[in-house]
């Protein structure tokens, strides 16, 4: 399957698994919600009864900008905390909803939301798992290349004699930085499609397939994520040209909607990735010689603590 | 993935709008020497106490004097050769010092300021964190200067030289030397004193150093502190007023004579304070010999990268006729006094902003027109304008006399404050600083507050309204759109760092006694220059123009401080000004008023025996026909200071109602009867008040209206939400 093909095929999936986006979009919500409660609070006491908020509707002068901040001063620490906790608790619940989101994208029949939930629960830790390792991995990657580029860098201000060497040199280093990430995530994401495809929950052997599949197939994986990356930018460049129609309207309701049809369709759009990522690697996938689906099946019912 | 959109449409934005494509009036390029700094020598003159001053030669050239009213009471005679490969510069000082004082002076005081960072005990370095990042450092990283030789008038003194610490007692700063005299000096009496010296640059660093082939020297030679007489400016002792170098302070020196020849090697071109008198040239070598009048500094750049621009200020070419008219009108002047003088701009360029010349030069035109307009003519012939090339930015943004180093980047959107801003800003420093030489040490606020406050109005009128940038990898990115910014003015940037200090310290205060850093910054830039603005405000624009004239005719070419300006405002005035310099300017008061409670009784709901024109009635059902109400407001003040201000109620019927309140007390309850409800509390209706920390609790609507508060929650939520599912979709 080419790559046009596999992210049509992962749109198709994508848009039939709706109560799959919908879980997912009042997750979100309602963690932003509670984010955006306290903020909400502190605003409408300084502002609702004061002649000048009207002032401030569209945008803020340099001076009130300040003034606000002094505001949200006292604020802060304890919002930030409060978030910075909430953030923990959403990316827990993100590994925990990914786990079924996968397995949805990658089996063959649509499954309901109580088997989407069991699915969640029998691959959280399989997931979390990877996820780790992943990270270990972004580690590995990366942390060396951001001190090669730093040292590169110092040493060329030193050379340079002009801003444009460091200019050329800077967006290369960036372009090398994004090739690394994409190798990253890509890692990452085939590799927990393959712990949740075929019931293959051994998360090593599962990262293995995934570093393999890259390996293997470089430039469908990365034509593939410049497709999606391609089609959120398109999206949220849209979303951006209504805003100024919407603005003038001043109608609350009309961007609330919006933005949610934005962030709907960014939801669909992830679970197409995953999905035409599958279907891209599906039979060219092979497995690595120390644990696939076909070569060490785990049962269902395993003891999570195994899974690893 | 919503917050990645505003920097891509940024840059679309951003790269339409980039600088002038005008090619630079006959640009002089300098030959570049892509090795290493030439190597060749050149043999100083030895010490040499017979010194030949070029200071006539520039009277012969520049017969009209700068002021008729100037004391300077040093002529120092400088002879330097820069030394690339080393990053040295060997001198050689004669200076003359005349006693001007009625006081007998038994010392000397000098400032040595590049030994500031000579190594990580300095104080400089101390209060600055450090001066080189640990495993960075190299010999160039560091600075100093040597004194190798010296004699007061023929005899050798160099023995009774030692180090001084007023400040902090750091012993190991050798920021300031002292030198005791075998007889004093008697008043009206001269004496030379004569030195060798050895400074050694830095790589570059706060405001002076070297980078590759280019040296910019300054704070580089032993200069003399300043002579105070007791009484002057409240000091109880006659003594010399001589800190050590800070981080955050700047200077103070006598007025004076500079006579200084540099030699360098011959594809070197100079740039300096005072004005080129000759220039020698030998096969290896050139000696450039400048000479300054009437100016506290000297400071010289030489470079074999950076592109010299020879411009000229032609007054008829950037003032009009009405524009002349209206100072003489205002400042009842004549059109001699209000006229402009020819001045020569001299850009130094970085070969890469090259193209960005003629922005340099109609940002210092505009700024000589202005400050000239509204605080006299700048006097000198020439000014020279140093634009840091890739690697030298830490000299960048920095004054001198006759000479300021700009600041910008190779990708410049023309609706971005700086360059502009910066050079403005510099050449203001020719006024604040160059000509009215109060204490930067002490009172930093008379430099730097003056002059935000003078380079806001002239970026008012030039360069408003200004968007932000942040950059990435060189590239400019909007962040107005990003923040929901407006594009903002120098007034709004001044207002928020009054805002963001919080009355941490008071704005007149010693640099270096400052809480941090940032409050020496608000303190002496935004906050002096918001409460200028607030005294603009009490006396009247045109009056506070006419008194800043004056201040800066009154103390050109003197050492005026707070009380000097205090004085003259309140001679302008007839008014008495003491309660506003106690609180604001000395004193840490902050003021924030804010609309307390509003309480309304309604009278005409009583029910019980009510006394009426008919005698007293029992009542048991109101009689709502005629409504009747007493309000009680409350006004509060959260601040620590007091400024009277007015406070408007207004009602339903559409009338309103003025009361006043010194501000004293925490805050003031008032009652009004009145026939119909309260619709708005107002305080300081006429927005006098500027200094106000908080302005949203200022008023009062009966009405609530949530739209506002309610439309940027939504645009908070709509931000999180895109985070949260980009956080997620990295994790599903």
């Amino acid at each position: 399957m080419n790559v046009i093909k596999a992210w049509g095929a992962g749109w198709t999936r994508s848009l039939a698994l709706p109560h799959i986006a919908f879980i997912k979009w009042i997750t979100n919500s309602l963690v932003a919600c509670a984010l955006v409660v306290p903020i909400y609070v502190i605003l409408s006491a300084t502002l609702d009864h004061s002649l000048l908020a009207n002032r401030i509707a569209d945008a803020i002068p340099m001076d009130l900008y300040a003034e606000l901040g002094v505001l949200f001063q006292d604020l802060s620490p304890v919002y930030m905390s409060l978030a910075s906790a909430i953030a923990v608790l959403f990316l827990l619940l993100s590994l925990f909803i990914s786990a079924g989101t996968l397995r949805a994208v990658t089996a063959e029949n649509r499954p309901k939301t109580a088997e989407f939930f069991k699915d969640s629960a029998q691959f959280f830790i399989s997931v979390t798992l990877v996820t780790l390792l992943s990270l270990l991995l972004a580690v590995i990657v990366l942390v060396p290349s951001i001190w090669l580029f730093e040292e590169l860098s110092n040493r060329l201000n030193d050379w340079s004699k002009s801003p444009q060497t460091s200019f050329y040199f800077g967006w290369a280093a960036l372009l090398v930085g994004f090739i690394l990430f994409t190798f990253v995530a890509r890692v990452s994401d085939y590799a927990r499609l393959a712990v949740c495809s075929s019931d293959q929950k051994r998360s090593f052997s599962a990262f293995m397939v995934g570093l393999k599949t890259t390996w293997q197939q470089p430039f469908a994986t990365l034509s593939l994520w410049l497709l999606c990356l391609a089609t959120v930018a398109g999206l949220v460049f849209a979303s951006s040209l209504l805003q100024p129609v919407i603005a003038p309207i001043n109608n609350l309701w009309l961007t609330l909607a919006l933005g949610q049809l934005v962030l709907i369709l960014r939801i669909f759009a992830r679970m197409a990735w995953l999905a035409a990522q599958h279907r891209l690697t599906a039979k060219k996938a092979t497995p690595v010689s120390i644990g696939t689906a076909e070569t060490i099946a785990m049962p269902a019912e395993a003891d999570p603590a195994e899974y690893y | 993935m919503l917050t990645m959109i505003w920097p891509l449409l940024a840059f679309v934005v951003s790269t339409t709008l980039l600088q002038d494509e005008t090619p630079p009036e006959t640009p002089q390029t300098v030959p570049a020497n892509e090795a290493e700094a030439s190597t060749q020598d050149v043999e100083l003159d030895a010490f040499d106490p017979t010194f030949e001053p070029v200071t006539e030669l520039v009277k012969q050239v520049n017969s009209e004097p700068v002021s008729d009213t100037v004391s300077e009471n040093v002529h120092y005679r400088l002879k330097v050769k820069l030394d690339p490969k080393a990053k040295t510069i060997d001198g050689s000082l004669v200076l003359t010092y005349t006693n001007n004082s009625p006081d007998e002076i038994s010392e000397l005081q000098f400032h040595l300021y590049m030994n500031a960072f000579k190594h990580e005990n300095t104080t400089f370095a101390i209060e600055r964190g450090n001066l080189v990042d640990a495993g960075t450092a190299d010999e160039h990283s560091y600075g100093y200067v040597d004194i190798n030789e010296l004699e007061f008038n023929g005899r050798h003194a160099l023995d009774r030289l030692q180090y001084i610490q007023p400040d902090d007692g750091n012993v190991h700063d050798q920021t300031v030397a002292s030198i005791s005299l075998d007889e004093p000096l008697q008043p009206g009496s001269s004496m030379d004193i004569k030195c060798r010296f050895i400074t050694k640059l830095p790589k570059a660093i706060d405001r002076t150093g070297f980078h590759k082939n280019t040296f910019f020297a300054a704070q580089w030679f032993p200069k003399l502190g300043v002579w105070e007489t007791a009484g002057f400016h409240g000091r109880e002792e006659a003594g010399w007023n001589c800190h050590q170098f800070h981080a955050v302070s700047e200077f103070y020196a006598d007025f004076g004579l500079y006579d200084v020849s540099i030699t360098v090697p011959a594809d070197f071109e100079v740039g300096a304070s005072g004005r080129l008198v000759k220039v020698d040239d030998s096969a290896t070598h050139k000696t450039f010999s400048f000479s300054g009048e009437r100016i506290h500094d000297f400071t010289w750049l030489a470079s074999s990268e950076m592109v010299r621009i020879p411009m000229k200020f032609v007054p008829k070419e950037w003032v009009s006729d009405a524009e002349l008219e209206a100072v003489m009108s205002l400042h009842g002047i004549s059109l001699d006094e209000a006229s402009l003088k020819p001045v020569d701009v001299i850009l130094f360029m970085a070969p890469e902003h090259e193209e960005q010349s003629e922005r340099h030069f109609k940002a210092v035109a505009q700024a000589i027109k202005y400050f000239g307009l509204w605080y006299g003519a700048y006097p000198y012939t020439s000014i020279t304008c140093v634009d840091p090339p890739y690697g030298l930015s830490e000299i960048g943004g920095m004054e001198y006399p006759n000479l300021i180093t700009m600041g910008t980047d190779w990708i410049k959107p023309k609706d971005e404050r700086d360059p502009d801003g910066v050079t403005i800003h510099e050449f203001g420093h020719q006024y604040w600083y160059g000509m009215t030489g109060s204490n930067e040490f002490e009172a930093s606020w008379l430099d730097e507050g003056f002059n935000t406050y003078s380079t806001g109005l002239v970026m008012a009128i030039v360069h408003n309204p200004i968007k932000k940038y942040v950059r990435f990898n060189h590239l400019p990115f909007e962040k107005n759109a990003l923040m929901y910014m407006e594009p903002y003015t120098d007034f709004q940037r001044s207002r928020a760092q009054l805002i963001r200090d919080q009355g941490t310290d008071s704005v007149l205060r010693n640099a270096w006694e400052y809480k941090n850093t940032e409050s020496y910054f608000n303190n002496s830039y935004g906050k002096a220059a918001t409460m200028l603005h607030q005294l603009s405000r009490e006396l009247g624009a045109d009056a506070f123009a006419r008194a800043m004239r004056i201040y800066a005719s009154q103390y050109r070419y003197n050492h005026p401080n707070s009380h000097d300006f205090q004085a003259t405002i309140e001679q302008l005035s007839g008014r008495d000004f003491g309660w506003f310099f106690e609180q604001f300017i000395f004193g840490h008061q902050t003021i924030d008023y804010a609309v307390g409670e509003v309480k309304s009784h309604r009278y005409d709901e009583a029910i019980g025996f009510l006394e009426t024109e008919n005698g007293r009635v029992f009542v048991t059902e109101p009689d709502l026909a005629n409504p009747s109400y007493l309000h009680q407001i409350t006004i509060e003040n959260g601040g620590t200071g007091r400024y009277p201000v007015d406070i408007a109620v207004r009602f339903a019927d559409g009338t309103e109602q003025r009361l006043q309140w010194d501000g004293s007390y925490r805050w003031k309850k008032f009652s009004l009867n009145h026939a119909s409800e309260i619709t708005e509390v107002e305080i300081d209706p006429d927005h006098r008040i500027i200094i106000d920390f908080n302005s949203f609790n200022n008023s009062y609507r009966a009405q609530a209206d949530s739209q506002v508060s309610q439309k940027w929650s939504l645009r908070f939520l709509l931000r999180i939400q895109q985070i949260l599912q980009t956080l997620s979709g990295v994790m599903s």
